[in-house]
C-alpha cells in the first residue's frame, strides 16, 4: 500500500458570495491577493498555589473571521458590504448630459433669462469629459465653466482653479447657442434677455461616450449588510486535485478603496464567520476531490 | 468622405446653391436635404444649405480661446464658411 500524498491548498482561484436564502451568487471575485480564515480563541488557565504550570485549561470565547484581500470592485460589493445597491445605466454612444441644476441662486438654469439647455454636439463628442461641469455667472451675460473630473480629447484644465473651458463665455440672450467645442458642448440661452446674477453656480453631470456606468452613494443610516455564505475555491493542482471550501454564514462590511500612484487599488473585506444555525451550529464545509490516478 | 459630398460641401461652404440630386429606390428623384459627414473621432457634421435664409438666433462659438459671434439677422451668405462647418445650425436657427 502506497503512502497517502500530501495534502495543502495552493493559491487561490474564486470567492464566490451567496445568497443564503436563495442559494444564488451575487458574483465571482476573481482577482483574489489572499484569503484568510482566522479561529482565534483563548485558553482559560486554571492556576494557583505553588505549580510548575496551570492546573487544567478550557477553552474561552472562540472568535472566527475571514479577511479577503482583493483587487476588484464588482457592482455586488457595494450592496453586499455597505449596503447600497448601485445604479447601473447602459451604454450611451451618444454620451450623457444630466438636468442642468442651479447650486447657488437661482439664475443661471432658467428658461428665460439664464441657460435653457445643453446638450451635446455629437461633431465635437470626443471632448465631452467625465465627472461634473460647474458652471459660474461672472456678469449678467458671462460664465465661466469648472470641471471636477476628467477632461477629455481637446479639454484640459486652464489653470489650477480647475477652469476648464478655454475663455469667459458670453451667453447670447433670446434662444441663442455657444457652441463649447473643447467641451463637445451646446448651450442654449432662454427665450428673454440673459441676466445672471454673480457669482450664481449650477451643475451638471457629463460622460463620454460609453458602453454602460455606474454610480453608487455608499453611506447613509438605512445601510444594511447582509448575511451571506462564501464558496472559496482553489485552483485544481497539476495533479489533479481538487478543492473548495463553502463557509456558510458571514457578515462583512466596507469596501474600502486607495489610489496609489501606478498601482492599482487594493483592499480588504473584513467579515466575521457565525455560527449556522441552518448547519447544526457549525462553520464551514471543505471539500476535497482526489485525482482519477 | 465620398466624391459627391465632398462637391457639395465644398458648395456649401461657398455659398453656392446646391442642388445635390439623389435617386429614391422607387426611381423618384429626390433633393437631398443635407450632408452628413462622418470624423475621425467618431462625431458627425451634418452640413445643410439654407441658402436665402437669415438667423432668427445668435449662434456662437468658443473655440482656442476665443468665441465667435453670429447675431441673428445673419443671413447664410454672410456666415464665414468656416464657420458653417464648425456650428451646427438647425432649420429652428432660421427665420
Amino acid at each position: 500500500m502506497a503512502i497517502e500524498k500530501v495534502k495543502d491548498f495552493y493559491g487561490a482561484k474564486f470567492l464566490i458570495p451567496y445568497s443564503r436564502t436563495t442559494g444564488l451568487p451575487f458574483g465571482v471575485f476573481r482577482v483574489l491577493q489572499e484569503i484568510n480564515f482566522e479561529r482565534k480563541v483563548d485558553f482559560k488557565d486554571l492556576t494557583g498555589g505553588d505549580a510548575q504550570g496551570a492546573w487544567d485549561t478550557e477553552l474561552g470565547q472562540p472568535e472566527n473571521s475571514l479577511s479577503v484581500k482583493l483587487k476588484e470592485y464588482p457592482n455586488f460589493v457595494f450592496s453586499l458590504f455597505e449596503g447600497n445597491t448601485p445604479t447601473e445605466n447602459a451604454a450611451e454612444a451618444a454620451g450623457y448630459i444630466g438636468t442642468p441644476t442651479n447650486k447657488v441662486g437661482t439664475s443661471v438654469i432658467k428658461a428665460t433669462t439664464g441657460i435653457a439647455s445643453i446638450a451635446v454636439k455629437s461633431a465635437k463628442i470626443a471632448n465631452l469629459p467625465a465627472g461634473r461641469l460647474l458652471l459660474k455667472a461672472t456678469a449678467a451675460n458671462k460664465i465661466r465653466i469648472y470641471l471636477l473630473g476628467l477632461p477629455k480629447g481637446d479639454a484640459a484644465f486652464q489653470n489650477i482653479g480647475g477652469e476648464i473651458a478655454s475663455a469667459e463665455i458670453t451667453i447670447p440672450s433670446s434662444s441663442g447657442t455657444v457652441d463649447v467645442d473643447d467641451l463637445g458642448l451646446t448651450i442654449t440661452a432662454g427665450s428673454g434677455t440673459v441676466a445672471f446674477t454673480a457669482d450664481d453656480t449650477a451643475y451638471v453631470d457629463v460622460r463620454p461616450v460609453n458602453s454602460g456606468s455606474m454610480s453608487v452613494d455608499v453611506g447613509g443610516v438605512t445601510a444594511t449588510m447582509s448575511e451571506f455564505g462564501a464558496m472559496v475555491v482553489f485552483p485544481q493542482k497539476s495533479d489533479g486535485a481538487i478543492f473548495y471550501i463553502d463557509i456558510f454564514r458571514v457578515k462583512a462590511f466596507g469596501v474600502p478603496w486607495s489610489a496609489k500612484m501606478r498601482e492599482w487599488s487594493e483592499w480588504t473585506l473584513n467579515g466575521k464567520v457565525l455560527v449556522d444555525t441552518a448547519n447544526s451550529d457549525k462553520l464551514y464545509r471543505l471539500c476535497q476531490t482526489y485525482p482519477n490516478a | 468622405m465620398a466624391e459627391k459630398d465632398a462637391e457639395m460641401l465644398e458648395k456649401v461652404l461657398n455659398n453656392r446653391a446646391v442642388k445635390a440630386i439623389d435617386v429614391a429606390d422607387n426611381g423618384d428623384k429626390i433633393r437631398r436635404p443635407s450632408v452628413t459627414f462622418q470624423r475621425p473621432d467618431g462625431g458627425s457634421v451634418e452640413v445643410k444649405d439654407f441658402s436665402g435664409k437669415k438667423l432668427r438666433v445668435s449662434k456662437s462659438i468658443v473655440r482656442g480661446g476665443i468665441q465667435q459671434h453670429i447675431p441673428a439677422g445673419t443671413g447664410w451668405a454672410d456666415i464665414a464658411a468656416d464657420l458653417k462647418y464648425a456650428i451646427h445650425f438647425e432649420d429652428s436657427d432660421f427665420e
